[in-house]
């Protein structure tokens, strides 16, 4: 389990000693951490599923620069999309939220002036997570899935297993006798497949379409007008736009499946 | 009758319970119409 390490050597030497330091004396801490959380003139506090902690180290305004410059590889300039969006995502799929002081113009975020809050987010992929519920998604009869809809309260994992899933139904299920399906997923705040420079970090599936940093409801109408998907999938749905979208695409058919369509007749 | 298939979907969204989803309207709309097939709770 090296990923806190791909975060830490993002820090300046002595937050990366006081970690370090504080990580060796307990093993299970570097399995469990979830997060840790650096702010302007605070102490760093380090996030579990259900607790977190203190640790005494006062960060100053200056090494959170620092740690930004290095997360944005000497060039903060070419990261300030992100940045206005409120976040970085970073190899191996870590996601780094940021918030200060928002610059606005026309209603828009174009930039955020100083910054005072980093939290960084371990990136984690639980294989066979979605183990328990395939059954209950994947349709043997016909090859296919169930439209499904996978609820929970936030934190509990179901972004965890949907990435599961898709990267299950993408390359195909041997135990199953289930056949690998084109996927399209909206991935529209990096967290599932956690595109860095264009490769995904996490494994979504050997079949499967990422289209990032965009709304789910412009995602899926792109998905299937170009990519021609047997199954979209995005997470944490909930406004009208998501809704339309998700219609469009259950109601969309592609050219190939319209001259594959098939008849039962009664 | 005829059958001709479509894309297929998964999503997942906030909630603890059917009261949830019911809330939402424009989610429970997708059930309502028997578009989404299966629900599961984590």
């Amino acid at each position: 389990m090296n990923e806190i390490y791909d975060v830490i050597k993002y820090f300046p030497i002595n937050i990366q000693n006081t970690l370090k330091e504080i990580l060796s004396s307990n093993s299970k801490l570097e399995k469990d951490i979830h997060e840790i959380r650096i702010r302007s003139e605070r102490p760093i506090f380090l996030g579990f599923a259900n607790s977190n902690f203190g640790i005494d180290y006062i960060v100053s305004q200056t090494e959170i620069l620092q740690i930004l410059e290095r997360v944005c590889e000497n060039s903060i300039y070419a990261y300030k999309n992100q940045i206005c969006n409120g976040f970085i995502t970073i190899k191996g799929g870590h996601r780094i939220g940021i918030v200060g002081t928002v610059v606005i113009e026309n209603g828009r975020v174009i930039n955020i002036k100083y910054v005072t809050s980093l939290n960084f987010r371990i990136a984690r992929q639980v294989i066979d997570s979605s183990n328990n519920i395939l059954k209950e998604v994947i349709n043997t009869d016909r090859n296919t899935i169930y439209n499904t809809l996978i609820v929970s309260p936030p934190g509990k994992g179901k972004t965890t297993i949907l990435r599961d899933l898709i990267r299950k139904i993408s390359n195909g299920i041997k135990e199953m006798n289930f056949n690998g399906k084109t996927c399209g997923l909206v991935d529209e705040r990096g967290e599932i497949a956690a595109t860095y420079k264009g490769i995904p970090q996490n494994d979504v599936g050997m079949r499967t379409d990422v289209v990032d940093n965009i709304s789910k409801n412009d995602g899926i109408k792109m998905l299937i007008r170009s990519m021609a998907p047997e199954i979209v999938a995005c997470d944490e749905i909930g406004t009208i736009e998501d809704v339309e979208a998700i219609e469009y695409a259950l109601c969309s058919r592609s050219k190939r499946n319209l001259y594959n369509a098939w008849f039962k007749f009664r | 009758m005829l059958y001709v298939h479509g894309v297929k979907g998964i999503f997942t969204m906030h909630g603890s319970n059917l009261d949830d989803i019911k809330n939402n309207k424009a989610v429970f709309k997708l059930i309502e119409n028997k578009q989404i097939e299966k629900i599961l709770f984590i």
